[in-house]
């Protein structure tokens, strides 16, 4: 069940309605904590089991964390959930991975194996709520929280379903403590709200789905078929779906949380107009950054423990980043291409050094644009033969392909980001949400009824939901 | 915890609102009204696109043909059953009128509306304009006929008998007009890209003129043996049913009949008038004198004894095909498929049109 599909709208309704007629707190909660087990079972019934583990996992570790009497023994309750939760991850994240690489390994030196036939399935959204429940886990031991909190209220933080399966992940200091207020119909700001929501779907359904299926699919499929400058078209196309179709998802998910009174963090914040790769990593996929920094950078020694160990802590950061995508080989390599370059301008000081000057910024903006679109090459790419070679064709390599999309492309593209300049720039989504919700409402109405003709057919899923 | 940047611009001056229930709920039927009128207005302008329409080549020929060639007394809109089965030739030797066959493969209910349209405005004389009207076939072709956009406010009935008719089941019984279906139907309302049919346009293909030559010499007519391959799936389809059920043919326009006989001539009337009424309800008068509505077979209508339906005021002639007066009908040799007749008996078709409908 994904946000532009109608199925999702009924459900919404019915959850919206009966929550709102609710009026204790606590049945709040628990009607929103159903209404996340339906949302999370639409997909595959048998996932439920999975999430519900990883809410018993996290109830009992945080109960047994505030409780424990020494630190040695929450240290071991700290160790023993988080390794349960990432055995979980492990299993159905990168059993396949790790038996392949082991598979080739010894096939490779005459060792006759075969790979095993287990084919497990890769429930949707597991990274993020395994994530968010092992930052509970951590901020439980570092005295982050006054008490446990009960199972219910452990349930609804992970199963929220606007953010269960892609995110934002949110902090538990920042859920919790909303937990515990009383919303009220009339505190929702509406016009944000559908400002919002409308937004992200323009973003996920118009815009990321038709340039996947136009540009960015026959460009990954057989990037030999087209020429250097398509190629690069290709690879922007890319940039520009995977940015629509995650922050366009994130957008829709913080307005459907905001419509319950709950707030979730931003997201986003125009990335590819940042002036270096530390400046992108703070306005890309804010929360996992702020996840990995305070949960792994933080805790192998952050920048405490002198330059090397910062660079080498920076590095790790990030190829487990990439990792956290999904095991291969073009992941890690996406993770350590953008932990080398924050490395790199750690040392040169480059963040400073391009945002003192109007020069500065537009060369700072272009090479990390560039250098972006380089890392999404490894980030997409089917294998890693496919990836060097578009990569080349991207700095001038050979390619006979003579395919082009032809002006009209570079033209689109173009309008879009200087309409993405625009609307960011000008506020214009700030100064509509000021407006009064009924004639929003109207014009999101009619808007919606022009944008439906330009979706694909077929509801395509989010990127993000593989994660 | 950063939070979204408009969730603070209410409060700038001047701007702090809030809303109650009533209001909320009040936002939500105003965003859902002006979506669908936004759906009405789209469908309306997309109407207007011929690209749009031109989902096939035939499509594009065959308004083009109409458009540039001589003027017609007559002219026959609807799908495959009209192409297929009504020779212009036929109609003019019997009727001393002219006729032109603008009935098209895989028409659905906007394309028809969308040439009845065009034809009226184009003020080219003619006295007659038949139309088959195909219905929004919502069930069987649900990702092209946008015809949907209506289909959320039919009655159960009506559905039920959409359902009935196309023998869609569910397991092995008809499926049941649940609530099910209106969200089916709005799922595929939401889910509709109209524009994608636009790459579907080939009008620059090298046989454009071709087809353009065959259909000005026939009228817009093809008899369906003329364009099947012998090995085409449809044939072969069709010879497995008859080896599996010999009296298929039969037994369906019994069926046919049967449902027929069941209403009442008031109740068939009403059938017809529902089925048309998305093809007529914008057309003023003097437009509806000129239009006449045909039911070709295998239409269950087809069996319909119903002669002419009265719609705001205006008398609008029927033609059906009882197999009471078309017994070739049932022969299972004059089939090509389950949904064509063969050439020879086309010609008994259009003979039979124009015996109930010359002069009329």
């Amino acid at each position: 069940m994904i946000f532009t599909e109608f199925r999702f709208i009924v459900f919404y309704l019915a959850a919206f309605i009966v929550y709102w007629i609710a009026h204790f707190k606590r049945a709040r909660i628990a009607i929103l904590t159903l209404a996340s087990f339906i949302f999370y079972g639409a997909w595959d019934w048998r996932f439920l089991g999975l999430i519900g583990a990883v809410i018993a996992i996290t109830y009992i570790a945080q109960s047994t964390v505030f409780f424990a009497k020494s630190q040695a023994r929450k240290r071991i309750a700290v160790a023993t959930s988080v390794s349960l939760l990432l055995s979980i991850l492990g299993v159905f994240k990168y059993f396949g991975f790790f038996t392949d690489s082991m598979v080739s390994l010894l096939q490779t030196v005459g060792l006759p194996v075969s790979s095993p036939m287990l084919d497990i399935i890769l429930p949707v959204g597991v990274s993020f709520y395994i994530f968010q429940a092992m930052g509970y886990i951590i901020d439980v031991a570092r005295h982050e929280f006054e008490e446990p909190e009960d199972l219910l209220s452990v349930a609804f933080f992970i199963s929220f379903f606007p953010q269960l399966v892609a995110g934002p992940i949110v902090r538990a200091q920042d859920f919790f403590p909303q937990m515990q207020v009383h919303h009220r119909l009339r505190d929702v700001p509406w016009s944000g709200v559908i400002i919002l929501f409308v937004g992200g779907f323009f973003k996920k359904a118009v815009i990321a789905d038709n340039i996947g299926t136009l540009y960015v699919d026959p460009v990954f499929a057989d990037p030999a078929a087209y020429s250097n400058t398509d190629i690069i078209l290709g690879v922007f196309a890319y940039a520009t779906q995977i940015y629509c179709d995650f922050s366009g998802y994130s957008d829709m998910a913080i307005a459907v949380s905001r419509s319950f009174g709950y707030q979730l963090p931003v997201n986003f914040r125009a990335p590819y107009f940042s002036t270096s790769i530390t400046v992108f990593w703070r306005r890309w996929h804010i929360s996992l950054s702020n996840w990995l920094r305070d949960y792994l950078y933080i805790s192998l020694g952050g920048n405490r423990a002198g330059q090397l160990k910062t660079y080498r802590n920076l590095m790790a950061t990030m190829i487990l980043g990439g990792l956290w995508h999904g095991a291969s080989w073009n992941f890690l390599f996406w993770g350590y291409i953008h932990g080398a370059a924050l490395a790199l301008e750690r040392l040169f000081n480059v963040p400073k050094l391009t945002a003192s000057s109007i020069a500065g910024r537009l060369l700072g903006f272009v090479v990390t644009f560039y250098l972006v679109c380089v890392a999404w090459v490894f980030f997409r790419s089917s294998n890693f033969e496919v990836s060097l070679f578009i990569v080349s064709a991207m700095f001038g390599g050979e390619t006979s392909g003579s395919t082009h999309f032809g002006m009209a492309a570079w033209g689109l593209f173009l309008a879009l980001g200087l309409f993405h300049f625009g609307v960011y720039h000008l506020k214009i989504g700030r100064f509509l949400a000021r407006q009064p919700a009924p004639v929003l409402a109207a014009g999101a109405g009619l808007l919606m009824a022009v944008l439906l003709l330009f979706m694909p057919t077929e509801a395509q899923p989010f990127i993000y939901f593989q994660f | 915890m950063e939070i979204f940047e408009y969730e603070n611009a209410s409060e700038k001056p001047g701007a702090g609102r809030s809303y109650g229930p009533a209001s909320v709920a009040l936002i939500f039927v105003i965003f859902v009204f002006w979506l669908f009128v936004g759906g009405m207005l789209t469908k309306a302008s997309i109407r207007q696109l011929p690209q749009v329409q031109f989902f096939n080549t035939i499509f594009g020929v065959k308004q083009a043909s109409a458009e540039f060639l001589a003027p017609r007394q007559n002219y026959l809109i609807g799908s495959s059953r009209v192409h297929r089965h009504f020779s212009p030739a036929v109609l003019e030797s019997a009727c001393g009128e002219t006729y032109y066959n603008m009935g098209i493969g895989g028409a659905d209910s906007a394309n028809i509306k969308y040439l009845l349209d065009w034809l009226l405005v184009q003020d080219q004389g003619a006295a007659r304009i038949w139309i088959e009207p195909v219905g929004a076939d919502s069930f069987e072709r649900i990702g092209t006929d946008r015809n949907l956009f209506y289909s959320p406010f039919w009655s159960a009935g009506l559905l039920q008998n959409r359902v009935y008719e196309n023998g869609i089941v569910q397991g092995n019984e008809p499926l049941d007009i649940v609530s099910g279906i209106y969200l089916n139907s709005l799922s595929a309302y939401f889910s509709v890209g109209a524009l994608r049919n636009m790459d579907r346009v080939d009008l620059s293909s090298p046989d454009v003129a071709h087809q353009f030559g065959l259909i000005a010499e026939n009228n817009g007519y093809t008899p369906l043996e003329q364009f099947l391959a012998p090995g085409d799936q449809r044939l072969a389809d069709y010879q497995a049913i008859l080896a599996r059920n010999p009296n298929f043919v039969t037994q369906r326009f019994a069926a046919f009949t049967m449902q027929a006989d069941n209403l009442t001539s008031e109740q068939q009337s009403d059938f017809i008038v529902s089925r048309a009424r998305h093809m007529l309800s914008d057309i003023p008068k003097a437009g509806l004198e000129r239009v006449g509505l045909v039911f070709p077979p295998p239409d269950p209508r087809s069996q319909f004894d119903v002669d002419s339906i009265v719609f705001k005021g205006v008398t609008i002639p029927v033609v059906t095909f009882p197999v009471s007066a078309n017994p070739y009908l049932l022969e299972s040799g004059n089939w090509m498929d389950t949904g064509h007749v063969k050439g020879a008996a086309a010609v008994h078709l259009s003979e039979y049109f124009a015996a109930v409908t010359c002069g009329r």
